[in-house]
């Protein structure tokens, strides 16, 4: 990796709030609830930045806005320098392969009725689609029978692993992975982990991971947000953290990860 | 107990309708051959016979031959019934997903549209439509098509909202993917099902308001019959000319009940965890 790109921030976060509606009762007055308080982060060219908190304390909004899926209430998403929230429609169409979201729900992230091979076809140009799914498959480990498949027919690794081969497919520069691992077996959560360090390494990748749990943030995160009730307590290099967490929530957090 | 014959046919609504639809349809497709006699042509002398060697199913008024008005009547209300269905399902399945897709005013707009609409009676909307118009098949098909496509619509816009917020769709949006392809690709194919049963059961519903225009005079006009407007030939007297009123009564019948079954086995079929 370049050195001084290394140091520029791929995306940069400022002053995020999120809110979402709640459905009162009465209804003439518009109640809102906040997801997300005052969240701002960079992450820098080929880090993976994690963030972590229990379930339902605001990560996945944060996904959900960069991705344009959520309108904030207010603050800036800056990916490479360009305000995502200020695009045209479709200039962020043009944009968005370069974000690609990877979520926990492997059994719906596949569409049922489509198979293997023109999922990972789709979004390829015509003339290059046979030598690229090959390249694709190989690269998430999987062979080339699976094709012909539908998506029941696959187990929940080799979903993810396909989930995984069509975000590259649009050769994206950064990977909003949510819970990418929580709902798999611990052993297939360890491979999926091992590829996801691998393919960083050689796709030159940048990672947002989002996940309640330490230890998976652990096997791959350089920097760290400890997340609580909407709001970031506070972000760390990793060994940092753990050493020497500033928060007593971080502390628990720690101590409840078992650490090998 | 052996109630039903076929002890392999697991879905028994389904095949029975099949069977229903299919012996109407064998009428309907081979009738033409089995008869010498126009549908339309009267002969006075040989009026209100009763089913002979010549008539199999006897004469009208007009000395025209029943059997050829059942074959050449049920044609038509056949079509009529899946042509305004087929449009009626094209408006509701497109209104529905961008309604759903896009949320917003067009949303609000369409959905208080169907709630208007479905607050008047079909019948009696389409009866004003026909009585201030002149009346035509097309007419009477697009009356039709225009006041059934809500509940498609309705049904389209609740399963898109279950589906649009599911992974493969984000992902398809992440992608880069527009509108057109996300829906058309990505959410319709998932929807499939309950649009294929409800547009089954809408023929049939068709086929009855038809049934029912048809009878009180207003739908398909002479020369031309339909099943309404035989029986509605043989009110005067439906016992003394039950060849009138009862095979017309029978196919009606028939067609409407065996449209119920399909639908029925159909929602049996597509969602597996009913038992059947
Ligand atoms: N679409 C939504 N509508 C209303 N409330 C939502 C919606 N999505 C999330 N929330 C609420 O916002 C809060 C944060 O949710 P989320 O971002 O999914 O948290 P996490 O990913 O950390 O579990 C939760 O209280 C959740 O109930
Ligand atoms: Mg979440």
């Amino acid at each position: 990796m370049n050195y001084t790109r290394q140091h520029q921030p791929i995306l940069e976060v400022n002053s995020l709030h999120i809110e979402y509606p709640i459905n009162s009762p009465g209804g003439f007055r518009r109640l809102t609830k906040p997801a997300v308080i005052d969240v701002s982060f960079k992450i820098f060219f080929g880090e993976c930045f994690a963030i972590v908190g229990e379930s339902g304390c605001g990560k996945s909004s944060i996904i959900e806005a960069i991705l344009g899926f959520v309108r904030p209430k207010s603050g800036t998403i800056l990916f490479e320098k360009q305000n995502l929230l200020n695009l045209s429609s479709k200039n962020l169409r043009k944009l968005r392969p370069k974000i690609q979201p990877v979520f926990q729900d492997y059994n719906q992230a596949l569409n049922p009725r489509m198979r293997i091979g023109d999922i990972l076809r789709e979004a390829l140009p015509n003339h290059l689609q046979d030598s690229q799914t090959d390249q694709l498959l190989a690269s998430v480990g999987l062979s080339r029978e699976i094709l012909n498949y539908f998506p029941h027919q696959l187990s929940g690794g080799q979903k993810q692993r396909i989930v995984l081969a069509r975000a590259l497919s649009v050769k994206p520069a950064l990977l909003l992975l949510d819970e990418p691992v929580t709902s798999q077996d611990l052993s297939v959560a360890v491979q999926i982990v091992e590829l996801l360090i691998s393919l960083r390494e050689i796709k030159h990748l940048t990672f947002l991971l989002v996940s309640h749990n330490l230890s998976i943030v652990q096997l791959l995160a350089d920097r760290v947000a400890v997340m609580k009730n909407g709001q970031f307590l506070e972000q760390q290099p990793l060994a940092q953290l753990l050493n020497n967490p500033r928060h007593i929530y971080t502390k628990n957090i720690i101590d409840q990860t078992i650490t090998p | 107990m052996k109630i039903f014959p076929f002890k392999t046919v697991k879905n028994r609504s389904l095949f029975s309708g099949h069977v229903a639809i299919g012996l109407v349809f064998l009428f309907l497709l081979l009738g033409p051959i089995l008869t010498l006699h126009d549908h339309t042509s009267q002969d006075l002398s040989d009026s209100l016979q009763a089913p002979s060697s010549s008539h199999w199913m006897g004469t009208d008024y007009y000395g025209r031959d029943v059997f050829s008005r059942l074959v050449y009547g049920g044609r038509i209300t056949w079509t009529v019934a899946i042509l305004s269905t087929f449009i009626a399902v094209l408006i509701g399945t497109v209104t529905g997903l961008f309604s759903a897709y896009w949320g917003g005013w067009f949303d609000l707009v369409v959905m208080r549209l169907v709630d208007v609409m479905l607050a008047f009676p079909r019948l009696f909307v389409v009866l004003l439509i026909i009585g201030l118009g002149a009346s035509s098949i097309n007419l009477l098909i697009w009356a039709l098509a225009l006041f059934s496509w809500m509940e498609i619509a309705r049904i389209v816009r609740s399963e898109v909202m279950s589906k649009k917020n599911l992974a493969y769709v984000k992902s398809a949006r992440a992608l880069g993917f527009g509108t057109p392809r996300i829906l058309f690709k990505h959410i319709l194919p998932n929807i499939l099902s309950p649009v294929i049963v409800s547009s089954v059961l809408l023929i049939s519903t068709i086929i009855l308001v038809e049934s029912g225009l048809s009878f009180l005079g207003l739908g398909i006009q002479a020369p031309n019959a339909s099943w309404g407007s035989i029986l509605n030939d043989g009110k005067i007297d439906p016992l003394g000319t039950w060849w009138l009123s009862v095979p017309a009564g029978f196919l009606i019948l028939t067609t409407v009940v065996g449209f119920n079954l399909i639908g029925d086995g159909l929602q049996k079929q597509f969602d597996p965890k009913k038992s059947l």
